[in-house]
């Protein structure tokens, strides 16, 4: 008993059919351009040599806190690196200067920040203006890794940036490097916990998996860089490792082995080059390969 | 064939018909439309929170919006608040619909029946933690996807209000000291349903904590999503169909699970060689049934929208069929499964799932024979259907026709299902006398 088709009804409800597909056209013009151009700058940044060194200085320091290490640096391995110098101010506004060299796949980015006081609150903040630098230059040299070096606070910044803001899939850490970094502040004592390394072991978790880590401390004497306590440095293990792919602790003592001079410790320099750094290309590679038993 | 599709009709109608005036289906019904108007307000909330103001997705992506809308990134949050206490929270008015109307078809307190089941699913759905800050409710028990839960739960209270309490006279204008009779009446049987929901609640929270069973259902669902053998999929595919028709959420539900293995993986390849085809994984979850499987949301709810427009006599099938188009475009079938309602009707049941199945068979077909490249690139949320292979195979002409052909097999699909459901719609009205058309 089909009834006869209300034609009326049906009308109404066909135009808006064809409403839809209307839609639905002109949606796929845009559809495209969008794919096209998202896959093409996915390529690129998958196809990408490019992979920086991105430094934060510890407190109280600026964005000229590594000149003298990357002066060493490129004295060292005869390559030169650019240096690229980013603030945040305490307004998000972010400025930049230097820039990259031609052909130069390996640029250091310095990030400093106009607050660079020390403390768990400001290092948060720091963590978040880092987060803006960060996706502005990934944005700008469009790498698909990087390295991460951080001094002192600088550690603290990016262990708490890695646990709460780095989220993105198309850009890996392949290497974190944290020099006299006080994971647990000026307690020496690991059964006292500050708050901050409470928290960095409460979302350890979200640490990058595939990242190779190393906590670099330097001692004066046998417990202290004459500023930061080697137990607090040590208590980096308990955020990092079994997060990351490895974990390594390495300690520095003789020259230049005080916390703020650190950065331009001889021994640090050439852990640097040797650990963070990539490794030559390839042409000059066999050169050297062919004459060594490497 | 259109004949012996009439006979059928009229061989199935009566025995479908006497379903559907048995009371259990009448409640269901019922409360489903009780939920429908919330559930579709849910859903046009949904859609623009997810489509419009999410930076990813679907026309946020495409028109660029997070570039040059102001205050954009502030603007989801009142969308947010309205999506996640209609969407997120309708199970509770399930309960609520069932309990009131089993109270009722018994003559008891119907209102009182409600609220007291309304309640026990919160409880039920109540998280208990050590922090004595802040408490979260479950939202797989007061979400969409507690449906059945709360049917349950509202049908239980209705049951015990039968047994406990006795009956009322359903007079509108009751004095005070009647209502009051009434209510000290139902104290019995609320009780009682709180009493247990307490019960429930804390058995559901040691099993949490002792089986793990929420990281469990997310590690199912990864591993649904990872696999990649054809049969799998397929099975999966079907498993996901057939428990969402009864309210619960599938291995191949979206929401839970955004990035697996074998998508990385696949991208990757494509990067790598600048081409998609010849992927490692080209049948999975994400090739096959979300590009091809969820027109207008799981079970291809698209193309039924499509056949009540083109071959439907009934008003109130073309009124949910219109409201339901924007959501389904999006991918939200949330206002047809409750509206229509598709949500536990038999009548249903065969399309929603052989409707997708078939897609994915098309479109195994396509990938095999290298028609088309398997969808490995990003998709935003909420892309429409046909948009989505197009889309993820970098812009591939035939990628779209296909998502076309699959539309257009779908809605032939539907169709008799969807003559069927009228006829009954029909024989039901004329058994009760009633030529009403409004």
């Amino acid at each position: 008993m089909m009834l006869k088709p209300n034609w009326p009804r049906r009308r109404r409800s066909l135009i808006v059919l064809l409403l839809g597909l209307l839609f639905l056209g002109l949606l796929v013009g845009p559809s495209y351009q969008w794919t096209q151009s998202n896959v093409k700058s996915m390529t690129g940044r998958h196809d990408s040599q490019m992979s920086p060194i991105i430094m934060i200085p510890g407190s109280s320091a600026t964005q000229n806190r590594f000149d003298t290490l990357v002066k060493q640096l490129n004295k060292a391995d005869h390559r030169q690196h650019s240096l690229i110098k980013i603030t945040v101010g305490t307004d998000d506004q972010i400025k930049i200067t230097g820039a990259l060299r031609p052909r130069d796949n390996e640029p250091v980015i310095v990030v400093g920040f106009q607050n660079n006081h020390d403390g768990y609150g400001n290092i948060k903040k720091q963590a978040r203006w880092f987060s803006l630098a960060f996706k502005k230059v990934a944005a700008k040299y469009q790498f698909n890794n990087f390295k991460a070096i951080g001094h002192s606070n600088g550690g603290l910044i990016y262990t708490y940036f890695f646990e709460h803001y780095f989220n993105r899939d198309d850009i890996t850490v392949k290497r974190i490097m944290t020099i006299g970094s006080p994971y647990n502040f000026s307690e020496a004592n690991l059964s006292h916990k500050t708050q901050m390394l409470a928290d960095f072991i409460k979302y350890r978790d979200n640490l990058p998996k595939s990242a190779t880590m190393y906590s670099v401390a330097g001692t004066e004497n046998y417990d202290s860089d004459g500023l930061v306590p080697a137990r607090s440095v040590e208590a980096g293990k308990y955020v990092y490792q079994g997060q990351v792919k490895h974990f390594t602790e390495i300690t520095v003592t003789g020259n230049d082995a005080q916390h703020s001079d650190l950065p331009q410790n001889q021994q640090i320099v050439t852990l640097i080059r040797t650990y963070m750094l990539d490794k030559k290309p390839s042409r000059n590679k066999r050169l050297v390969t062919a004459n060594t038993t490497e | 064939m259109r004949i012996s599709e009439q006979q059928l009709i009229q061989r199935l109608v009566p025995r479908l018909l006497r379903f559907r005036e048995t009371n259990f289906y009448r409640i269901i019904q019922r409360t489903l439309i009780l939920a429908f108007p919330l559930i579709l307000i849910g859903t046009f909330s949904q859609i623009i929170q997810q489509a419009v103001l999410t930076k990813t997705g679907f026309i946020a992506s495409i028109f660029h919006l997070s570039k040059w809308v102001p205050y954009y990134q502030y603007l989801h949050y009142p969308f947010d608040g309205l999506t996640s206490l209609t969407l997120n929270g309708v199970a509770v008015v399930v309960a609520f619909g069932a309990a009131k109307y089993h109270a009722k078809f018994n003559q008891r307190d119907d209102q009182l029946a409600g609220l007291t089941a309304a309640i026990a699913l919160l409880i039920m759905a109540y998280q208990y933690t050590n922090q004595s800050q802040g408490s979260t409710f479950n939202t797989l028990l007061i979400g969409t996807n507690g449906f059945t839960g709360a049917l349950i739960v509202g049908g239980m209270t209705g049951l015990c209000f039968k047994w406990f309490s006795k009956p009322v006279n359903g007079a509108r204008d009751a004095h005070t000291s009647e209502i009051l009779n009434r209510t000290f009446g139902s104290l019995l049987p609320m009780a009682v349903v709180l009493i247990v929901a307490v019960i429930i609640s804390l058995g559901l929270n040691w099993l949490t904590v002792a089986t793990y069973s929420a990281e469990n259902l997310v590690a199912f669902q990864k591993f649904a999503m990872t696999s990649h053998s054809l049969w799998l999929t397929f099975g999966l595919a079907a498993l996901t169909l057939v428990l969402e028709i009864f309210g619960f959420a599938g291995p191949f539900q979206e929401r839970l699970v955004t990035n697996s293995t074998s998508m990385t993986t696949n991208l990757n390849y494509a990067l790598t060689h600048h081409s998609a085809y010849h992927v490692p994984y080209r049948y999975t979850a994400n090739t096959l049934y979300h590009a091809f499987g969820t027109f207008g949301g799981t079970g291809m709810l698209l193309a039924l929208i499509i056949a009540i427009y083109i071959a439907s006599n009934n008003h109130n099938y073309h009124v949910v069929a219109r409201w339901s188009l924007l959501p389904a475009l999006f991918n939200s079938n949330g206002p047809m499964m409750t509206g229509l309602p598709v949500l536990y009707n038999p009548i249903y049941l065969i399309p929603f799932i052989i409707a997708p199945l078939v897609n994915m068979a098309v479109a195994t077909v396509a990938i095999g024979l290298n028609w088309i490249p398997p969808v490995v690139y990003p998709v935003p949320v909420g892309t429409p259907g046909p948009l989505i292979a197009f889309i993820g195979t970098n812009g591939n002409v035939i990628a779209l026709l296909i998502g076309i052909i699959d539309l257009a097999l779908s809605v032939a699909i539907y169709l008799p299902f969807m003559r069927l459901a009228e006829a009954i719609l029909n024989a039901a009205k004329a058994e009760a006398g009633v030529h009403h058309d409004a």
